[in-house]
């Protein structure tokens, strides 16, 4: 095969590892970021690594859809580590305001109020319980499978879930009770 | 003061040897609630669940968090669901010009190179400028128009055939 056909079949495998996965990596990155827009970079930025770095035959596999569900998560934390110091910067009462003020997702994120809280509750938690939640509720992912996305043991997945199930039920109380 | 409820309420429920204190229970409410709880387990926590109205307290926090995050999954459908074209450009030609997608991935950095060696060349520029006039011959009034050449300093002479 020349180094032609071989990138060709390359670009061909990877258009359907794409396809594969976009979906639910777009989601998970929005439910993290609350920005459809980062997200989209997010992801992008995740399938260019994908690209460079995996040297075997690309194909869909849990292989692949953990290092890109691994990925993504560090991108968006980067990313979000990134608009925290410009906020830090510009607003130094931004930590003050988060706690008081839910976050403006826009229009295309309203929700009904239960559900409104609980998104409320899921971005008050640290980012790695986020994660967890996110893979375990949304995308439905078996311990096994966040233990292996994350690197987490098994039972680690459920002593960090249950904490913070713990600590959204509290928080979804006491909104409940304002 | 919750222990000693939870003691009066409900005594440790021993259940084929194993003794499961409530708190032992309310860490595994959400493995249970998510079916990930071997079925041995499973079956103690039920039974307990049954038996003990603090845990049942607690396991109906837990499903209202559940089902307030789960009813959150109604706006999936608006989340986007492809990458935009131009992304999907950006990753090929990523991939086809790696060294150009390192220059743009790093461009703060590779801005910040090229601002160092404009800086180390402007100054490397003044100081040969400044050094300049040293190597030319000394102009001054002593230099008088018409009079035979006798600066040792001009080497032209002697390169002239
Ligand atoms: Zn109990």
């Amino acid at each position: 095969m020349t180094g032609k056909e071989i990138k060709a079949r390359r670009l061909k495998n990877f258009e359907q590892v794409v396809s594969e996965y976009e979906a639910a990596l777009l989601r998970y990155a929005a439910r993290i970021l609350q920005d459809y827009d980062a997200a989209q970079d997010v992801v992008q930025d995740a399938f260019i690594k994908l690209f460079k770095s995996w040297k075997e035959e690309l194909t869909p596999s849990p292989q692949v859809s953990c290092w890109l569900y691994r990925v993504v998560h560090n991108c968006a934390v980067d990313y979000l580590r990134k608009i925290a110091r410009k906020r830090i910067l510009h607003l130094r009462h931004a930590a003050e305001q988060a706690d008081t003020v839910p976050p403006d997702r826009g229009d295309a994120f309203r929700l009904s109020e239960a559900a409104e809280r609980a998104v409320t509750a899921l971005h008050a938690l640290d980012l790695r319980e986020q994660q967890l939640v996110i893979l375990k509720i949304y995308e439905e992912k078996s311990y096994r499978e966040i233990s292996d996305i994350t690197g987490l043991t098994v039972s680690n997945v459920g002593y960090i879930l249950h904490h913070a199930m713990k600590k959204m039920s509290e928080h979804i109380k006491n909104t409940d009770a304002k | 003061m919750k222990s000693d409820t939870q003691n009066k309420q409900n005594p440790d429920i021993k259940t084929g040897g194993s003794v499961l204190k409530c708190d032992d229970i309310q860490a595994l409410l959400f493995s249970y609630m998510t079916r990930e709880l071997g079925s041995a387990r499973s079956d103690l926590v039920r039974e307990h669940i049954r038996k003990c109205p603090v845990c049942q307290a607690a396991a109906a926090d837990v499903q209202a968090a559940l089902d307030a995050l789960r009813d959150s999954s109604a706006f999936d459908d608006q989340l986007p669901k492809r990458l935009s074209d131009k992304r999907r450009e950006h990753i090929v030609w990523a991939y086809t010009h790696p060294v150009m997608d390192w220059i743009d991935r790093h461009h703060v950095m590779v801005s910040m190179i090229i601002a160092a060696i404009a800086l180390a060349a402007a100054i490397a520029l003044v100081r040969i400028v400044e050094k300049w006039p040293e190597n030319l011959p000394e102009p001054g009034p002593t230099v008088i128009i018409g009079a035979p050449k006798e600066n040792p300093g001009k080497p032209s002479s002697k390169s002239d055939p």
